[in-house]
């Protein structure tokens, strides 16, 4: 009976989170291979933008105000490169909106540059957590992720348990355990 | 002890490569899952490398700055004096004119500090944190830093195309069952529209 049970919420929490596992695997394969890198931005559309900052306002306050004022809410990074006195650029990220902003504060405008949609780069924007996020979708993404993280480790130990119960399997399984092992505690005492 | 019940070849064949795939690749499993959930608590698991940090070697050095300037190459080439080369990251300080390296092994940062006019160069060890080690390894990725990183992110490829083995089998398993198609089916749909309704609105 109990090990039935076990292989059933195996199977349905593998079921359920499906879409995640294929998402988080899919992405660490872009980022293993930079994919996410190869995607540039699209020609940029400017816009008269109003409001003012005072001089040695923060840059965050700026981010969040222009990025709020054009309806993006998420995770952005300052691009310090890209900014100084006169313009501050912030790199909005989102699987499908993401987008570099940059505040031209003499002109009075907003250059937006969308970025290109592109798989790798997308599935890159998902591969994170967000549990302590400040925005409430980021937090909801953050949940599921710690599903996934909690069935990773369920689906470690009820396969172990299904394993076990198959006499026959013993002997490879045990050899695999083994070469896993193995092959990940060298590779990590060489890093 | 069960007996396994007797089943055609092919989906044997499928729970046979779904069990052993999972055995040999499970400590990548327990580190990216015990990992995913440290980041993605970052409050409860706070803490930088700045911390405790120890000195190993504090000595003369001597070593200059090619006229291209690029610091990402006059860092490996210290690293390569040091005997520390693998992935790091590269930072110029302007408050006392240093550049810093971070090496990056997991579980055992080195921050290397080298001084170009005093010609000074220290090396700094942190100490061994478990969170450190579990998150150094999980956004570990890449080819070429060093030959064991290479073969780290080959690891990293076969995890992930284990993992999309397990949900790949795990769906034609799942599908061989006649009697769990219904309930399946529906929680298929459950996780795939709500996994597609959050990617909407990231």
């Amino acid at each position: 009976m109990t090990g039935r049970v076990l292989r059933r919420v195996h199977m349905y929490l593998g079921l359920f989170l499906c879409p995640w596992v294929l998402v988080f695997a899919l992405s660490s394969l872009a980022m293993n291979h930079k994919l996410h890198e190869r995607a540039g931005y699209r020609p940029a559309e400017e816009h008269a933008y109003s409001r003012t900052f005072e001089p040695g306002t923060d840059l965050h306050r700026i981010a969040t105000s222009v990025l709020a004022d054009l309806d993006l809410v998420g995770p952005y990074w300052i691009d310090r490169r890209r900014s100084d006195a006169r313009q501050v650029t912030v790199l909005f990220d989102s699987p499908l909106r993401a987008a570099r902003i940059t505040y031209l504060r003499d002109a009075g405008r907003v250059r937006i540059e969308r970025r290109e949609p592109r798989l790798g780069s997308a599935l890159v924007s998902l591969h994170r957590g967000g549990i302590d996020s400040e925005f409430p979708a980021h937090r909801l993404w953050g949940l599921a992720v710690d599903a996934l993280a909690a069935s990773m480790l369920f689906w470690v130990f009820s396969g172990l348990s299904m394993w076990w119960q198959v006499k026959p399997t013993w002997r490879w399984g045990f050899l695999g355990l083994a070469v896993g092992a193995g092959v990940f505690g060298t590779t990590v005492a060489f890093l | 002890m069960i007996r396994e019940p007797a089943s055609p070849r092919t989906p044997r064949v499928i729970r046979r490569i779904h069990m052993y795939l999972g055995l040999t690749l499970m400590p990548w499993v327990l580190v990216y899952a015990t990992s995913t959930l440290v980041m993605n608590h970052r409050q409860l698991f706070a803490g930088g490398i700045d911390e405790n940090l120890a000195v190993v070697t504090d000595r003369a050095y001597r070593s200059e700055l090619a006229p291209d300037r690029d610091l990402h190459r006059w860092a490996r080439t210290i690293l390569k004096d040091l005997g520390l080369e693998g992935r790091h990251a590269v930072e110029w300080r302007e408050s006392d004119q240093a550049l810093v390296i971070h090496r990056q092994i997991p579980g055992r940062e080195r921050r290397i500090t080298y001084w170009p006019a005093r010609g000074r160069l220290v090396v700094e060890a942190a100490p061994f944190r478990l969170r450190r080690f579990l998150t150094g390894l999980h956004t570990l990725h890449g080819f070429g830093a060093s030959a064991a990183a290479t073969a780290w992110a080959v690891l990293v490829d076969a995890v992930s195309a284990a993992m999309i083995a397990w949900a790949l089998s795990g769906l034609y398993l799942w599908w061989e069952m006649r009697r769990t198609r219904l309930w399946g089916g529906l929680t298929v749909a459950a996780g795939a529209l709500t996994c597609a309704a959050l990617v909407a609105v990231l």
